[in-house]
């Protein structure tokens, strides 16, 4: 039984995207019944992506309006970018190219080969569908010996893949983005896949004119290693169009930012932050990407233009630092409901300000390199401290932001090793810093409750606060929702 | 086997960050230039009146300042260090090149400049050296573009003349001096070597923390006493040590209690790689930055982890031992994949392998006790059950 929202025009939408859910998974089902029966024996995740109808309701609750929209249009967005991975892979291996979730996908989609990103799979969609769902594959390969302490984000990948549940492709494009782990995750990959695998290595000054004719060249590199193991050639073309929509949707982009940053800010937390990943980024110049700019902004600007707040009781502007925890990514309905926190913008989204000029084969490359030296994360996990500081600072500066939330994830040493200078920065500057200690996917390290006590104690200590629903302090939730 | 009385002299150098070869130096108006990892190369910073001093972190007991910066989370070597940093430990040194060879180690380097270490002296600077993962033409040529920025930092700071001149004569002294260790390093190859594992382990240490031609005339001793001595044959199994940072002589002790003879230093710190000559003809800066990139045996190499592989199972046999241990450093991601990717390789060549995570301190004493116990009876029940069969052991 499916909750009432409130009024009849939001529950029909809910109602609506319910539908289009079904109708996407038939759509993606009816042409290869068998071949995806055969998949499901084999790659055991696929029964896990079944639950999905279970996403948007534990997401949604209470919401309403164009945020309701937003999230609606996000995941439906999200089921029909899965979908579409998983059909190329299963049924066009060998068109196929599995590529890290920092690489821009923009060359290999120009070569008119298909993309297949195992993180998009196993760290972002899975813990969407059951935030459950990882656990066996992080115990698995810690069993195998991998310490686990090691960044779940890229060991779960790693995981799934040494426990042979990864489908073949043609080949591999990987890098040492965003830090030490993906770097030897690859690795691990790579052996376990035994594919021919070409690995970008972004220099550590990765901003300045030398870094990225590194990375131009590393890219170049890219597409002789495709060209050798596909027989594609590279369709500039194809490149530009992809560019040039890229320039679109970025624009897109940067306006609704703009309305973030306002007063009445139209919409806040998980569709933004998702939105930003991955169709500005990971999927970025793709047809897809720009349909769902195109009816994300729309839905903003009405909402902005009449003054509508996103959220009932919106009373803390909040940034937050370091990817929010994928094991819990319903948080942002619970700050909304119960503190009335509304976030804003996060590290992750946080500029990718890329034009790309098309004006030539070079100076696309340039920005397609520019926008890997930038990617999420990545431009924060190597690289110099002032960078990091400057975007950490500016990020809380831009937004207004009341108080900054730091996700300390354990695995992200990179963050971590910044910890006591973000301390001393924001005291400096007076703006309060809320540090929730946590591991990105594994809920039993810490666990929902324990990140929701930490933002509570903080919210009454340090904010001086009171929630704005005292029942929501305490949810039994352990058992995923 | 009794510790032979010339071994000392390099132990002694290594209870403190520094020690009393630097300080003579120092009052030489020479400059001890700190670094990090095995990939900043040693010549470049023994240039003129330079000479390189390897960070290490002795005697660190507890991290706590180092935890509320670098938080308790990054491997304890990284926190080690800066904790020395931060309580004045190094104060002797002139400026600090920081290859970013792990973020660990490139975070814990940035805080030298963050918390303004040894800020009484005005030409104090840190580095942190561009160091790319692939030998490929274009990252050798980035690679090479960063030294020279670092020799011209130095020569800033210290007017010392860093010419290619200067520079290829450093680069001789240091092969010089290398082939003297070589000799040494390639007697533990012997069935019955004259030295021990945990002696090497204070002479490699100790050539790492100390002006090199200082340490010329000890290390001829050294030969000496060595050539008078008689091979040690009171040990139970030949063990290789593969890992991360390890510069514990405690520890190889230890091990060589139960009766494990460390034969083979697969490890930062050790002799391999470490001891290979550096080609002196041409630019040294090119010589410099293909020696160093090509040598490095540490998973941060990108597209080398079957050479890392296949050189691991080539040394083992060189040099054979019965057994590998594999001593990684907690929280360190890198060697954490590695041991994943290594260690079923070196068993499929049928080399009995034991993984052991520690500290970078002197901790968990029982447990790692045990475990090298249990390793060596293991190795041992193996080689009586292939004699048994009739096999060849080894």
């Amino acid at each position: 039984m499916r909750k009432y929202k409130g009024n009849l025009r939001d529950q029909w939408i809910d109602f609506k995207t319910w539908l289009k859910f079904y109708g996407l998974m038939i759509k993606f089902m009816a042409p290869h019944p068998l071949g995806l029966s055969k998949a499901m024996f084999k790659y055991p995740w696929m029964y896990d992506l079944l639950k999905v109808p279970g996403m948007i309701s534990r997401h949604t609750e209470d919401v309403n309006g164009a945020l309701l929209k937003t999230y609606c249009l996000t995941f439906l967005n999200v089921t029909e970018m899965t979908t579409a991975m998983l059909e190329d892979i299963f049924f066009h291996p060998e068109e196929t190219v599995i590529i890290d979730s920092m690489v821009p996908t923009v060359i290999v989609r120009a070569m008119g080969l298909r993309v297949f990103t195992p993180e998009h799979i196993f760290v972002v969609t899975m813990p969407m569908v059951d935030t459950q769902s990882t656990h066996k594959y992080m115990d698995y390969i810690e069993n195998h010996g991998l310490p686990g302490d090691t960044c779940s984000y890229a060991r779960i990948t790693a995981a799934a893949v040494f426990a042979n549940h990864c489908p073949p492709a043609s080949c591999i494009i990987a890098s040492n983005l965003p830090c030490d782990s993906g770097q030897a995750a690859y690795t691990l990959i790579q052996k376990s896949l035994g594919l021919p695998m070409y690995f970008i290595d972004v220099p550590y000054n990765f901003r300045d004119d030398e870094g990225l004719k590194i990375i131009q060249s590393e890219l170049g590199h890219v597409i002789e290693f495709l060209e050798k193991q596909t027989g594609r050639k590279m369709d500039w073309d194809k490149l530009k169009e992809l560019c040039q929509r890229n320039n679109v949707t970025n624009e897109m982009e940067l306006e609704s930012r703009e309305m973030r940053r306002s007063n009445h800010p139209p919409v806040v937390g998980f569709p933004p932050w998702t939105n930003g990943i991955l169709w500005s980024f990971h999927d970025g110049g793709t047809k897809q990407a720009l349909r769902v700019y195109e009816a994300f902004h729309a839905i903003e600007k009405a909402a902005y233009e009449k003054n509508l707040s996103p959220i009932k009781n919106l009373r803390y502007r909040v940034v937050i630092w370091n990817p929010p925890t994928m094991m819990y990514p319903h948080i942002f309905n619970w700050l909304e409901r119960c503190w009335g926190i509304g976030v804003l913008m996060d590290m992750m989204s946080y500029t990718n300000e890329v034009y790309y000029d098309t004006t030539s084969p070079d100076t696309m490359m340039k920005a397609v390199a520019f926008s890997m030296a930038m990617a999420p994360m990545s431009r924060h996990t190597r690289g110099d401290y002032d960078f990091f500081l400057s975007q950490f600072l500016g990020m809380a500066e831009d937004y207004r932001a009341d108080f900054i939330m730091n996700c300390n994830h354990m695995g992200c040493r990179n963050s971590m090793a910044m910890s006591g200078v973000m301390w001393e920065e924001t005291r400096k500057r007076n703006i309060p810093l809320c540090v929730v200690d946590y591991e990105l996917m594994d809920a039993r390290i810490c666990s929902r409750q324990g990140i929701r006590d930490q933002i509570s104690n903080f919210m009454r200590s340090v904010i001086g606060a009171e929630p704005l629903d005292a029942s929501l302090l305490v949810i039994d939730d352990a058992a995923s929702w | 086997m009794k510790m032979l009385e010339e071994i000392r002299f390099f132990e002694d150098l290594l209870q403190t960050p520094g020690n009393h070869l630097i300080d003579a130096a120092v009052a030489e108006n020479r400059i001890p230039i700190g670094y990090n990892c095995y990939v900043v190369p040693r010549p470049l910073l023994s240039v003129g009146n330079l000479f390189p001093v390897r960070l290490r972190a002795p005697g660190v007991q507890n991290t706590e300042l180092a935890d509320f910066y670098l938080s308790s989370v990054l491997c304890s070597f990284s926190r080690s260090i800066l904790e020395t940093a931060l309580t004045g430990g190094y104060h002797f040194l002139g400026g600090l090149v920081n290859a970013n060879s792990c973020q660990h180690s490139t975070r814990c380097g940035q805080h030298f400049e963050i918390k303004n270490i040894n800020a009484d002296n005005d030409n104090f600077f840190v580095h942190i050296l561009e160091t790319p993962r692939k030998t490929y033409p274009e990252f050798i040529e980035v690679f090479i573009k960063d030294l020279k920025r670092t020799a011209s930092i130095i020569a800033d700071k210290y007017q010392v003349d860093m010419s290619d001149a200067e520079l290829s004569k450093a680069i001789k002294q240091h092969n010089e001096f290398n082939r003297m260790l070589q000799e040494i390093a390639d007697l533990r190859k012997a069935t019955n070597p004259r030295i021990s594992g945990s002696e090497f382990h204070k002479l490699m240490a100790a050539t790492l923390v100390a002006p090199q031609d200082k340490l010329i005339q000890p290390i001829k001793n050294l030969k000496e006493a060595l050539q008078q001595r008689e091979g040690i044959t009171d040990y139970r199994a030949r063990i290789m040590v593969v890992g991360p940072c390890f510069d514990n002589p405690q520890l190889v002790e230890l091990m060589e209690e139960q009766g494990a003879l460390l034969a083979c230093d697969r490890f930062c710190f050790g002799s391999l790689p470490g001891l290979e000559e550096i080609p002196e003809d041409g630019d040294p800066y090119q010589n410099l930055a293909e020696h160093y990139l090509a040598t490095c045996e540490c998973p941060r190499m990108i597209e080398k982890a079957e050479t890392r592989t296949a050189n691991l199972i080539r040394w083992a046999r060189e040099y054979a031992v019965d057994g590998i241990v594999f001593l990684t450093i907690k929280f360190c991601d890198m060697w954490g994949y590695e041991k994943l990717i290594t260690m079923e390789a070196v068993r499929e060549a049928g080399i009995p392998i034991i993984s052991i995570e520690r500290e970078y301190g002197f901790a968990g004493e029982g447990q790692f006790r045990t475990r090298i116990q249990a390793f060596i009876e293991s190795i041992e029940n193996k080689n009586y059950q292939s004699e048994i069969r009739g096999e060849q052991v080894k």
